[in-house]
């Protein structure tokens, strides 16, 4: 008799893709009892504890979603190696982020994950879009909605006028400019 | 770092607010004006980047509720299929049989640390390897068995330390029973990290001297404390 765990370890690859581009609920949980200790051994390997490996689990799982729903999206290794190199780009990142650099990357003995791209851009892009995401987090309430409004939910200048409450949308795009202005000082500032 | 001058015409020319006249001068003077160019470059790659934040957020909203911590996940049987420790059992019995009996008995503590991964991810190594044996132990052992040891080392040190962390910032004096408990155990897997990495730099070339406190960035005001 299959278990439901069983049922969840043996799923195909293919079959996760598809759900997650469904978006199915349970996609989610089946992601989880494959990879997760996979996950978690490479975070406390490279001087993570268990729950920096939780929290960078979710970040890996949503770009995971982000990157799976994009149209034009295609996998060109093993999906279990790809999992594995969100979630270690993402870890290394972070440990940029925080200024502690590793001496050294002690990557999990797996021979599965033999092709896995160690090259710092990998890494920088990550590190880059970390750095943007904690500088938007500090600007102002309404700088956060345009950039919200224009860049997820791809609305119009008019639109996020009337959404924000300016008079017009020529006031929306100055407002705009500002915002992307605030928002770049503050990063030439953050890389010194 | 380009100080994004033009940022308004950068807009105009995304959203297709300039007249035909303007938007050839525009891409006339990205061809011809470098710095004009870089800085829309950059411009754009921020856009990405902003657009790749803006997605994960929403994700990540979207999925905060999908994770139970608890949730039962499958074994991951790290180095399970690695060179020599992926033997058949016929073969290691023959090695085993030409080693010494004190030897023998070492490396069945050492096979059962090397099929553990997590299994037993509540019994550290330091637990059932006596530090003493361990130059011994280096001897008779493969880079590949020595590194496997060293990596679980690490997790048991990098643990034990997050759960001294954690607990002296809870009780930053630190003299309670648990903070020295969790200090011992701490000490005890630093030292067999230390030795397995001694032992591991003596034997195989490739191997990096390692400075624990270095390596790990210890907080040295939590040694203060001692």
């Amino acid at each position: 008799m299959t278990t439901a765990i069983q049922y969840k370890k043996d799923i195909k690859d293919e079959e996760i893709i598809r759900r997650i581009k469904q978006n199915d609920n349970h996609v989610w949980e089946i992601l989880q009892v494959k990879y997760y200790k996979m996950l978690e051994i490479f975070v406390i390997k490279n001087s993570g504890s268990t729950d920096d490996a939780w929290d960078n689990f979710q970040e890996t799982m949503a770009a995971l979603f982000v990157n799976v729903s994009k149209t034009n999206f295609r996998l060109t290794c093993a999906f279990k190696t790809y999992v594995y190199q969100i979630n270690r780009n993402m870890w290394l990142a972070e440990l940029k982020r925080q200024k502690r650099r590793p001496i050294r990357i002690y990557d999990n003995e797996d021979n599965e994950l033999a092709d896995i791209d160690t090259s710092d851009e990998v890494v920088e892009k990550e590190h880059r879009i970390k750095l943007v995401e904690r500088e938007i987090e500090i600007l102002g309430e309404n700088c956060r909605k345009i950039i919200r409004l224009y860049y997820y939910l791809k609305k119009s200048m008019k639109e996020i006028a009337l959404e924000i409450g300016y008079s017009n949308d020529a006031n929306a795009k100055n407002q705009k400019a500002k915002c992307m202005k605030q928002l770049k000082t503050k990063l030439d500032h953050g890389r010194i | 770092m380009e100080e994004f001058n033009n940022i308004g015409l950068f807009q105009d020319y995304l959203i297709g607010d300039l007249s035909p006249a303007d938007k050839t001068a525009f891409e006339l003077r990205l061809k011809e004006d470098k710095e004009f160019s870089d800085e829309f470059n950059e411009f754009r790659l921020l856009e990405q980047d902003i657009e790749e934040v803006t997605a994960r957020n929403e994700a990540k909203f979207e999925l905060k509720t999908k994770f139970n911590r608890h949730i039962v996940v499958d074994d991951y049987n790290e180095g399970d299929d690695q060179g020599e420790l992926a033997t058949p059992a016929s073969t290691r019995s023959i090695q085993i049989r030409r080693w010494s009996i004190a030897a023998s008995v070492l490396l069945i503590a050492v096979f059962s640390f090397v099929f553990w991964p997590t299994k037993n991810i509540d019994k550290p190594i330091a637990e059932f390897l006596d530090i003493d044996s361990i130059p011994h132990l280096a001897k008779n052992l493969s880079c590949n068995e020595l590194d496997s040891i060293y990596n679980r080392a690490l997790i048991d040190y990098n643990k034990a330390e997050n759960d001294l962390t954690k607990q002296l910032q809870k009780n930053p004096k630190g003299f309670g029973p648990l903070s020295r408990k969790l200090r011992i155990s701490r000490d005890q897997k630093q030292k067999v990290l230390k030795e397995i990495n001694l032992a591991r730099s003596q034997k195989c070339s490739d191997a990096i001297p390692f400075d624990v406190e270095e390596g790990f960035e210890l907080d040295t005001s939590i040694l203060d404390i001692y």
